[in-house]
């Protein structure tokens, strides 16, 4: 069994909020999710909503806004990291009090993570994959709790 | 592990919530010293169904939910509208 983390993954995070939202996205031309707490993929990243008229965006590219959307976009410096491996998610059982093996490929959850608030998502065209985001102030911490599990598969529990 | 199972975000742990404490209805503006301190200070502490904020860190989601404190079971998720009575901006 192998895992690997990926301690710095290069998105550009966006967060997108207001009334107008939906009509910025579309005329940026990217994907809108259908429901609140779930997200799409694009490109190497996503666009996730988290509330009811507040969007998180990943991806490689700036975006500017244009004059015409009304929403308010704030650009985010979540620090992003990766854990991949076929059995992520029995390693995130030390750290996080979810069953993440039920996050379907495409899943979108908000949940603590070693006591960090984090927001996770699983890729669904690399499934064995999961990108987590969270405030960097909490990277130092947290890259040494994930890199912990990542270097002692023993403490992964047999499922 | 004690859990608060939110209707909208489903069962989550209680360590990823934190509790705002009762919703009430904050006294005027000219009421009495002893009325503002009643408030400020006195809760009642009976079992009963109880109108409560919680704020979930990871969703940075604030909700009132209905708790019943004996059982600790939340009955309901309470619209905003319902408690724009505590909530100014409303």
């Amino acid at each position: 069994m192998t895992l690997t983390l990926e301690t710095h993954v290069d998105l550009r995070l966006w967060e997108l909020v207001g009334s107008g939202a939906v009509d910025a996205l579309r005329a940026e031309g990217l994907p809108i999710p259908e429901a609140e707490l779930t997200a799409v993929e694009h490109g190497p990243g996503f666009v996730a909503c988290t509330g009811r008229n507040g969007y998180l965006i990943a991806g490689e590219e700036e975006w500017q806004q244009s004059p015409q959307t009304p929403p308010w976009l704030l650009q985010r410096s979540d620090w992003v990291m990766r854990l991949s491996g076929a059995r992520w998610s029995d390693a995130l059982t030390e750290l996080c009090p979810h069953d993440l093996g039920r996050l379907p490929p495409g899943g979108w959850f908000m949940a603590a993570v070693a006591g960090v608030n984090a927001w996770l998502y699983r890729p669904a065209s690399v499934p064995d994959s999961l990108l987590l985001g969270f405030d960097p102030s909490y990277g130092a911490y947290l890259e040494s709790m994930l890199q912990s599990v990542v270097r002692d598969p023993s403490r992964i529990n047999p499922s | 592990m004690q859990q608060l199972d939110c209707p909208i975000i489903g069962r989550r742990p209680i360590s990823e919530f934190v509790y705002g404490g009762e919703v009430r209805r904050p006294p005027p503006g000219d009421a009495p010293l002893a009325d503002v301190a009643d408030h400020a200070f006195n809760r009642t502490g009976q079992p009963t169904v109880l109108r409560e904020w919680w704020f979930h860190r990871p969703t940075g989601r604030w909700f009132v939910l209905e708790r019943n404190t004996l059982s600790n079971v939340v009955e309901r998720v309470v619209p905003p509208q319902e408690v724009a009575y505590a909530i100014p901006t409303l």
